[in-house]
């Protein structure tokens, strides 16, 4: 049987029209990287939540808090008890 | 009348004689400093000696509108407005969107520069070319909202547009602010306390003219590619969707969250700040875009359960959230509406006074101030009432305490010592937004070398973070290399900051929002030039265009200079240079002296200012064609 890992995905404003956190334990297969991970949750994902049909470059991706793009990006590979974070960008403050 | 983009005009206002008239700036000042903030800069170095007191009637407040700001250049209506500040005693500028540049250039001024003080409480009205010094003693005392509709009703037209201060402006309050119309505020510095010194409670604005660009169709097929570039940046539909509290989940996320008088870097509830909770739970109703804006970043809410009272007004920004809700220790949606309502009533700026009052909170629990001292606030973080109490008391200078907190956070920390300053969330006398500056080492240099003190509205290094295509490649254009978009280094972060100090500066000029060209980044260099090139009807380049922004930002540093302002001025608030991050992915970072020292030389360096005082040198000001302006200030 394949090795995996627990992890935990928090969805924010990426669900139908709801904005609020969505917290999701789940397991992956050892090695898996943020790329699979999206790819598997869009393909489970309904069509009117904002994460089947959102650009990933329109996504800030976080893994225990860090932005992708300061570890692996897309690549990033998950480990056990990793928090994987998605949210829409937001511009200006 | 259809005027063309250049020359301008600027309207004279002497409110000691009763005086106004016009003056007119040369196309070639135009294409020299830009227009806005470019011209207004110079005015003001022209027009307020050194040395002068803020709220004495030598203080000039200058609005000035940018030089694309009428036209349909997308995000364009942004005005500046200038004036030395009372609460640091340096340069201020504020920037405010809405309506008002445009109706200012329609009625045909592009600047306006008030000088003097009214014997008595009036107001300005400027309908097109007749301009008039009308009695305000009704007005006076009132609300901004109130008098908005008093104005609109006196004057019989609901489009008239309007900037007016409130009773904290009256006041002199240090953080008061002028609020225009309903939406915008130029809140920072304490301008407000300068239009209360000239006993000028409002400008009311009305045109029936135009403007004309010279090369009508080039300049409005680009203006239309760059609006339809501008919606399709992520970052813009999110500013649509939820404005810029928006952010709240992602900052928390990151342990970037100002919370607790910058005490800790995320705070359990606080996505109920959020602009997606305003939208999910229906306190968002309505949003509003500036000026030939399609972005609609501007909330209108409503409370619910009205628990600490009924609001429909505009709706809070990011840092309004932060400032008087997380930075207070209060993650409550209604107490923030609440707050945002009455500084925008009472004419204050929502980060100076959520963060005076979270200062006073801090100071409160460690047991330096008490009961007594407070005139009976509980200053406890997590109090909303206390909040709203203290925002009315400031405003009105009412008790001992609330005077003091009217003054801002340096001079009452100064008040009460006891290293009280230790945890004073402001430099140069300026409360610091809610940018995290340990964690992000260009935010960090450009907060410690800002003007008017450390806040990320007179430079915003966003791209430093990476965390889109179009930042990182704007960080490749500057550096040559994308690895340098990593907030976490210190190398090349003076070039970085050196460039979105000219990309700000020339946006600010022209009168583009920052958020299209240093948040997203579809207004950029390239196409600002572009375009002003065919508004003017001459040739324009990128390179121009940047000089104008240094020259700006160089003009900016004289000011201060003259007002005896050196390096050692340059700094950041004591406790994001003398304590780590305390938790979180950025646990342990710190941006401390001998970091800042470094950043510090290499800024200075690249100006060609000398390293050890930060004033320019001579030859500096005589390469920008300065020399003339600002040699008095030189080294």
């Amino acid at each position: 049987m394949q090795p995996t890992v627990n992890i935990t995905v928090r969805l924010f404003g990426l669900r139908g029209g709801d904005s609020r956190l969505t917290r999701l334990p789940t397991c992956a297969p050892a090695g898996f990287t943020v790329s699979a991970l999206l790819a598997q949750l869009r393909s489970q994902a309904a069509p009117t939540d904002r994460l089947a049909s959102a650009d990933p470059d329109a996504l800030l991706v976080l893994v225990n808090g860090r932005p992708v793009q300061y570890l692996q990006g897309w690549e990033t590979r998950l480990g056990e008890q990793d928090e994987i974070t998605f949210l829409l960008k937001t511009a200006g403050g | 009348m259809i005027r063309p983009i250049a020359p301008q005009r600027i309207l004279n206002v002497d409110l000691t004689r009763g005086e106004t008239w016009a003056e007119v700036v040369p196309q070639e000042e135009i294409v020299k400093h830009l227009g806005g903030r470019g011209i207004a800069a110079k005015l003001l170095y022209q027009r307020v000696p050194g040395g002068i007191d803020p709220l004495g009637p030598e203080n000039a407040l200058i609005i000035g509108t940018g030089a694309l700001t009428g036209t349909n250049a997308p995000s364009s209506g942004r005005t500046s407005m200038l004036c030395k500040s009372p609460a640091t005693g340096l340069y201020l500028k504020v920037s405010v969107g809405g309506h008002l540049g445009a109706e200012l250039r329609f009625a045909g001024w592009d600047h306006v520069v008030i000088t003097g003080r009214s014997s008595e409480p009036a107001y300005l009205w400027i309908r097109d070319d007749q301009v008039e010094i009308r009695p305000a003693g009704p007005l006076w005392g009132q609300g901004t909202r109130a008098v908005d509709a008093r104005l609109k009703e006196e004057l019989g037209d609901r489009a008239v547009q309007t900037a007016i201060i409130g009773p904290a402006g009256e006041n002199r309050v240090l953080f008061s602010a002028i609020l225009c119309s309903r939406y915008n505020g130029a809140s920072r510095g304490g301008i407000g306390a300068v239009m209360g010194s000239k006993n000028l409670k409002a400008i009311a604005v009305r045109g029936e003219g135009g403007l004309r660009v010279a090369q009508g169709e080039p300049f409005y097929r680009l203006a239309d590619h760059m609006r339809h570039e501008l919606a399709k940046d992520p970052g813009t539909e999110s500013l649509y969707d939820w404005g810029t509290a928006g952010s709240i989940p992602g900052l928390n996320e990151m342990g970037m969250l100002a919370a607790r008088n910058f005490s800790q870097v995320t705070l359990e509830g606080a996505e109920l700040l959020s602009g997606q909770h305003l939208q999910e739970h229906e306190y968002l109703i309505g949003r509003e875009s500036c000026f030939s804006c399609s972005t609609a970043c501007h909330r209108f809410v409503r409370s619910l359960d009205h628990r600490w009272g009924k609001v429909l007004d505009s709706g809070p920004e990011l840092e309004t959230v932060l400032a008087l809700g997380s930075e207070c220790g209060i993650v409550d949606t209604e107490s923030a509406l609440v707050a945002n309502r009455l500084c925008n009533e009472l004419g204050m700026d929502t980060i100076s006074a959520g963060h005076v009052i979270s200062w006073a909170m801090e100071t409160f629990e460690r047991g330096l101030i008490d009961a007594v001292v407070t005139d009976g606030l509980e200053l406890r973080f997590g109090s909303p009432q206390v909040v709203h109490e203290a925002l009315e008391r400031i405003a009105y200078r009412r008790g001992d305490f609330a005077n003091l907190l009217a003054q801002g956070t340096r001079r009452a920390a100064a008040a009460v010592g006891q290293d009280s300053h230790r945890w004073a969330i402001e430099a140069k006398g300026l409360e610091q937004s809610a940018v995290d500056t340990r964690m992000a080492k260009a935010y960090a240099l450009a907060f410690a070398v800002n003007p008017r003190g450390p806040d990320h509205l007179m430079t915003e290094t966003f791209a430093e973070f990476g965390l889109s295509k179009e930042a990182r490649e704007v960080i490749r254009k500057i550096t040559g290399d994308e690895k340098y978009a990593d907030p976490h280094l210190t190398d090349k972060r003076a070039e970085i900051v050196r460039w979105h100090e000219d990309v700000y500066g020339a946006s600010e000029a022209l009168g583009f929002c920052v958020f299209t060209s240093t948040a997203a980044f579809a207004v950029n260099p390239e196409n600002m030039a572009q375009l002003m090139s065919y508004a003017l009807g001459t040739p324009f380049d990128e390179e121009q265009l940047m000089l104008g922004g240094r020259r700006m930002v160089t003009v900016e540093r004289c000011f201060n200079v003259r007002e005896g302002a050196r390096r050692t001025d340059d700094r950041l608030p004591w406790r994001m240079m003398n304590e780590r991050v305390p938790a979180g992915p950025n646990q342990g970072m710190i941006t401390d002296q001998p970091m800042l020292d470094g950043l510090l030389d290499q800024y200075y360096g690249m100006h060609g200012w000398d390293s050890a005082t930060a004033i320019p040198r001579a030859e500096t000001l005589e390469s920008l064609g300065l020399l003339e302006l600002c040699g008095d200030a030189a080294a």
